[in-house]
Order: C-alpha cells, then structure tokens, then sequence
C-alpha cells in the first residue's frame, strides 16, 4: 500500500498514539468479563477512562456512556485536524439512522424519541426532524436528500417500512464510497471497499438464510465494492460449501470457510459477523505505526468503534447473566 | 553575461554552492522539526510528562541545518574580500556545496519521519527515548558523511 | 338435632319433603356425572396446556437468546430503529364455545399487511421491517422464533383460560354436590325421619288420650269405683 506523506495530521496521531494505550486491552476485557457484577465491569470501564469526568453512571446508563465515548473520539478529531469534512464518511452512517428513524416516526405516528437519534451525526437530529416535516431537503447534502425523497415515494406507493431502510442503506454506503473516493487514500478506499463487501456477504448470507427469493437480494446489494452483482446472484443459487469455494481467489476466502463452519454448527450468523469484525481490525492494523495521512486517525475512530461494541457484548451479557464463555465467545479481537 | 566581470564567476559560484549547501538542508530541516515538533505536541498535549524525550527526539532532524550551515560558513570562508577566485576553485566549491545540500535534504525528511516515529513510541511506552534516538542517529550517519565529503571536497579548493 | 329444617311437622309438609328429596338425589346424581366428566376435560385441557406451554417457553427462551446476541452486538438507537415501525399487524378475534356448558373462549387471528398498490412486490411480504445492512443476523433469527411462537401463545392462551374456566366450574359444581350430599340430603332424610317420628309420637298420644277418654266415659256410665 502506498504510504501517505500527508503531514497534516502528525499531531492528531501523536495525540492518539497516546490516547491509544488508554484502548481496552484484552485483559482489561477478561476482567470485565470476570467481573461479578454489572457494577463491577462497569468499574474496569470507569477506571480505563470511559466516560466524562465527574459524572455518575449506574449500570443502567452504559449505553448512554458508550455513545458519549465515541463522541470524544469525534470531537478530538473535530478539534485537531485542519480540514473536518475529511471525515464525513465516518458518521453519515449516523445520519442516514437518523433519516430512517424520523421517516418511520412520521409514517407510524410516533414521536421521536431523542434516545433513538444518534450522534455525531453531519445534520442534527433535531434539526433533521424539522427539515423532514417541512419536506426541505436542500439543508441536506445531496445524496442523502435524493434518497430521502425516495424513500417517502417508496413508501408512499408500498406502504412497506422495511423499504425505507433498504433505500437508505443503499444511498448510505453509496454516499460513503462517494465521500472515501474522495479522499485519495488507498486505506480508506480498501477499507470502505471490505465493509461494502462484507456488508453485501452477510446480507445475501442472510436472505439465504430466512429463505428469501432471488428478487430479493437485489432489493439488498450495495453497489460498488469489489464484486458486481452478477457475482453475488450466482453466489446466491449456489450451497453453503459451494459459497465459500467460489470466493478462493478472494480475500474473504478464509473467513466465509470458517464462518460458514460456524453457520452450519449453530445456525446463526453471530460467527461470521465476528470475523468481518476481526478482518476489519486487521485492515485497520496494517496502519497502526504510520506516521502521516488521515489512515491512523480513520483507524483510530474505526477501533474505537469496535472496541465499543466490544464492551457492550460485555456489558449486555453481564446484565442478563450471560456465562462467561458465552460472552467470551463472542467478543472481537481488538486493535491494541 | 554583461553584468559580471569575468573574474567574479569563480566567486559567484562559490557563493552559490554555499547558499545551496545550507539552504536546501535548512528547508528539509524545518520541515522534519516541524513536523516533529508538531508531533511532539501532540503526545505532550496528553501526557506532558514526556517532554525531555519528546524534545530531544524533535530536535534530531536540525543537525542537517547546522551541518550544512558549517559548510556554507567554510565556503564563504575562502572568499577574501576584494580578491575574485579563480573559475576553477569556485566551481570546486560550488560542488562541495552539493553533497551537503542533497544528502542533507533528504536526510532531514527521513530522520524527521523516524523522529516522529520515536515520538509516537515514546508516546505508547515511556521508556523508549533512548532506541528512538538510536533509530534516528541511523539516519544522521548520512547527514555526516555528506558533511564529511563536502568538507573534504573544500579542502581541494 | 339441628339438621332439621324449621318446618311445621305435618304429613303435607313431609310429602313436599319427600318430593324434594327425590328431586335433591336425582340433581346429585348429575351432578356427579358432570363433575367427572368435567373432570376428564380438564385434565386433557391440561395436559395439552402443559404440552403447549412447554413449547413456547422453549421458543421464548431461543427467540430471547437470539435477541440478547442481537442486542449485544447493535446499540439501542439501531435496534429501536429496526423495530419500531412493524411491518404486518396481527388482528385477534375472540369468539366463544360452549364445552359442558362452560363459555370458553376461540382465538382466531390473521395477519394483515400495510395495503398495497403494488401487488407483486419484488420483497415479497415478511415478517422483517428493517434492512439488512446495519442489523445483526441474529435479530431475524429472534423474529423468525417469534413469529412460529405467535400461534402457539394465542392456543396457550386459550387453553390457560379455558382450564381456569373448567376449573371454576369443576369446583362449583364439586360444591353442588357436596352441599347436596352433605347437607341438603341428609337434612331432608333427618327432617322426614323427624316428621315421621313427630306424627307417629301424635299418633300414639292420640290413641293414649282416645283411651284415657274411653275409660273416664266408660266410668261416668257405669261408675265402677262407687260399686266397689
């Protein structure tokens, strides 16, 4: 991979590189997990800096702690790099919630409940709820107004909620491969192209699952990524086994032949989720010492993403008296 | 070529070289420091205990600026005043001007990368000022030669 | 003596006794029947109630399993996204049968999808409101078991209700029949054995009297005790 002579960033990386060593570390991880209480693997996150300074969380209030974490990691980012709109790509996911969560509100007559926004988001979520009820897409950036306007006609003619979701989720990784192109960075580009790919996998894995016909999966796929649809339809005819042999000359062949072990053990995708997962810390690994470009700090955001849904396989299975190994199961490798 | 006398040609390089020899390193160098420097701020911003590693680690890659500012002093030095050098001694001094001037360029940068590398290791393990400095002194062995070189080439002046 | 009813103890009035006995017998009769066939009901009520809800704990437990990996993989906001705004709607009707002239009730239920115009939908209509691509696989698997429980929990429901219903009546009628073996029964053959004896004790005072009055006449006749 080409290396970035990027040196706009060095002082955000450095900046991280320490913040870095703070990351939850498999044995932190291990004690959380041996931790009799809920209380008590929330103290390990307490102690590993979770969460702002002088404020009280009770284990009711982890979710809330997390999404303040990630915020941090934004707002470090916000704060230190010159040119902020570089990062769009990370948190249009985000946005594109948001739109999801106020058109179902408005079509199902529900009040938005600020506990289903996410953030940070490019719009605000309350500011995105007053631009939807007026119908004003022009304070939206334009992909997402486009596919917001087609959603409502969608909608509008098929009365099916699950078709907002699937147009959004289209325009969603549409718009990220748009913004990451963007950026020239061979890293980002190779990392979007993996979530795309693996994201498109597990969604055909998963029509095959609940059985859906072919038209479906059309209804699915994400364009763009490594493979084109043609690909992905002649996958769909094909049997488990036959799935992860015709991906031999790809790079995801390792990973569809265990999980498709997995799946054929326990009937569940859980196991191939883990190992996207694991296979995106690797790619954000292969950036761990770089010294320049935007690589480490997308890397840094990304981990941190991951080592948050770490803690809250954690944290969940600690409140509902998950067993141990259950858990351990089914944690993620993690990037320190 | 009205503007110049003859004589003064051998001078005018001689002046040339010196100001290459200390003005491309010079360039390189602050912008390995600058880097470095902002780097260095970048760990001391989370953890100030770190300064005397993280200073000493920034400070490495401005040794090509004060090499090549030793040879560009050298240069001028064998100008005297009111008496023009010959063509082919300031030709002589403009090349020894180069050595200098390209290694220490190149140098700096890369040593300016290791420092920011040694920087962020000393920012993850407390301890590793010293192989940082180590790692970046690798680099600086170039940056001496170059200076032993352009030095030796002065001498034939 | 106080199981006798308070009734005035004449020869009609034991006729109307008599006449209710027999009518108290015969109910109990019946009612006996009926509590044991009653009886048979509920425990094949039962036993399908325990069957039923076997399965459906079982169900729960997996469609909770599934849904806690779900969970623990999606934050809060995605999954409340995912599920807010259901797809198809289940409309429950309720009628009534009649089982031993217990009233218990027949769950029928039909799913309704969101009216369409567009009627071959290449999606095809399902159970999942929500798009693949930020949720977990595990969360279909949790639909997918709550979906197949849905029919089970109405027929447990069902069958809880329609045991507790019979059970209720088993017990009334259980006390019928104990008030009509227990009580009503025996007071009614203890109050005509009473009327009985009461007109027998009459009958005999009446006959003591009829002689007592036969002799006093038969001394004013012929005074007797002045001969002597």
């Amino acid at each position: 991979m080409k290396e970035s002579t990027d040196t706009r960033y060095v002082y955000t990386i450095s900046r991280i590189r320490v913040i870095e060593q703070k990351m939850l570390s498999p044995a932190m991880l291990e004690r959380m997990i041996e931790a009799g209480t809920p209380e008590e693997a929330l103290k390990v996150l307490h102690d590993a800096g979770y969460g702002y300074a002088g404020e009280g969380y009770s284990v009711g209030d982890y979710e809330r702690l997390l999404s303040e974490e990630q915020e941090k990691v934004y707002r470090l980012l916000m704060e230190t790099v010159p040119d902020t709109r570089e990062f769009d790509f990370l948190i249009i996911k985000n946005d594109y919630h948001n739109l999801k969560v106020c058109l179902k509100a408005e079509f199902s007559d529900q009040a938005v409940e600020d506990a289903y926004l996410l953030s940070p988001s490019l719009v605000p979520g309350k500011q995105l709820m007053d631009l939807l009820r007026e119908r004003n897409f022009s304070g939206l950036p334009a992909p997402m107004a486009e596919s917001a306007a087609e959603s409502i006609e969608a909608f509008t003619k098929m009365q099916d909620p699950q078709v907002i979701d699937l147009i959004l989720d289209k325009a969603h990784y549409g718009h990220m491969l748009m913004l990451s192109d963007g950026l020239g960075s061979e890293f980002v580009s190779k990392l979007v192209n993996a979530l795309v790919d693996l994201t498109n996998l597990k969604m055909l894995l998963r029509a095959k699952l609940i059985k859906k016909p072919r038209g479906f999966l059309e209804s699915l796929l994400i364009e763009g990524g490594s493979f084109d649809k043609e690909f992905y339809h002649k996958l769909f005819e094909l049997g488990y086994d036959q799935i992860a042999s015709a991906c031999v000359d790809t790079e995801y062949y390792r990973l569809l032949t265990e999980s498709i072990n997995a799946l054929k053990l326990s009937g569940s995708l859980a196991g191939f989720e883990k190992l996207c997962d694991n296979y995106l810390v690797d790619v954000l690994k292969t950036v761990k010492y770089a010294i320049f470009g935007i690589e480490p700090l997308v890397a840094y955001y990304l981990a941190k993403e991951l080592e948050i849904k770490n803690v809250r396989i954690i944290m969940v299975g600690k409140i509902n008296g998950l067993a141990q190994y259950a858990i351990r199961e089914r944690l993620r490798e993690t990037y320190v | 070529m009205e503007f110049f006398s003859e004589q003064l040609v051998g001078t005018v390089l001689a002046v040339i070289g010196a100001a290459f020899a200390f003005i491309i390193p010079g360039i390189g160098s602050s912008k390995a420091v600058g880097a470095a420097g902002q780097s260095a701020a970048g760990v001391l911003s989370e953890d100030p205990t770190k300064f005397v590693s993280v200073m000493v680690l920034e400070a490495l890659p401005s040794t090509q600026a004060i090499y090549g500012f030793v040879i560009a002093f050298l240069i001028v030095g064998k100008i005297v005043v009111g008496e023009a050098l010959d063509f082919g001694s300031g030709l002589i001094l403009f090349l020894a001007g180069l050595p200098m001037g390209i290694v220490g360029y190149v140098s700096a940068l890369w040593q300016g990368r290791v420092s920011i590398s040694g920087i962020n290791m000393v920012a993850k393990q407390g301890g590793g000022m010293i192989q940082g400095v180590i790692l970046a002194l690798m680099v600086e062995m170039f940056a001496i030669l170059a200076l032993i070189v352009s030095f030796q080439i002065i001498g034939k002046a | 003596m106080d199981n006798i009813l308070n009734v005035n103890p004449t020869r009609m009035e034991m006729t109307k006794l008599k006449k209710r006995l027999a009518v108290a017998r015969r109910g109990h009769k019946l009612l006996k029947d009926k509590r044991d066939e009653l009886m048979k009901i509920f425990l094949d009520v039962v036993r399908r109630n325990k069957e039923l809800r076997e399965q459906v704990e079982e169900l729960l437990t997996k469609a909770h399993q599934s849904f806690l990996v779900a969970r623990a993989v999606m934050s809060v906001p995605v999954v409340e996204e995912a599920l807010m705004f259901p797809k198809q709607t289940v409309e429950l009707s309720v009628e009534t049968a009649n089982l031993m002239s217990v009233t218990v009730p027949r769950f029928s239920y039909a799913t309704a999808v969101a009216q369409t115009d567009d009627a071959d939908s290449a999606l095809g209509w399902d159970i999942f409101p929500y798009g693949f691509a930020t949720t977990s696989g595990d969360l279909d698997a949790s639909m997918q078991i709550l979906a197949s429980a849905l029919p089970l929990m109405l027929e447990l429901a069902e069958s809880e209700k329609t045991a507790q219903l019979l059970a209720e009546e088993i017990e009334k009628t259980r006390r019928r029949v104990n008030a009509l073996e227990h009580v009503l029964i025996p007071q009614l053959t203890e109050t005509i054995h009473y009327i009985t004896m009461k007109l027998e004790e009459n009958e005999r005072g009446n006959i003591t009297r009829l002689m007592k009055v036969k002799d006093m006449m038969l001394e004013q006749t012929y005074r007797y005790r002045e001969r002597m």
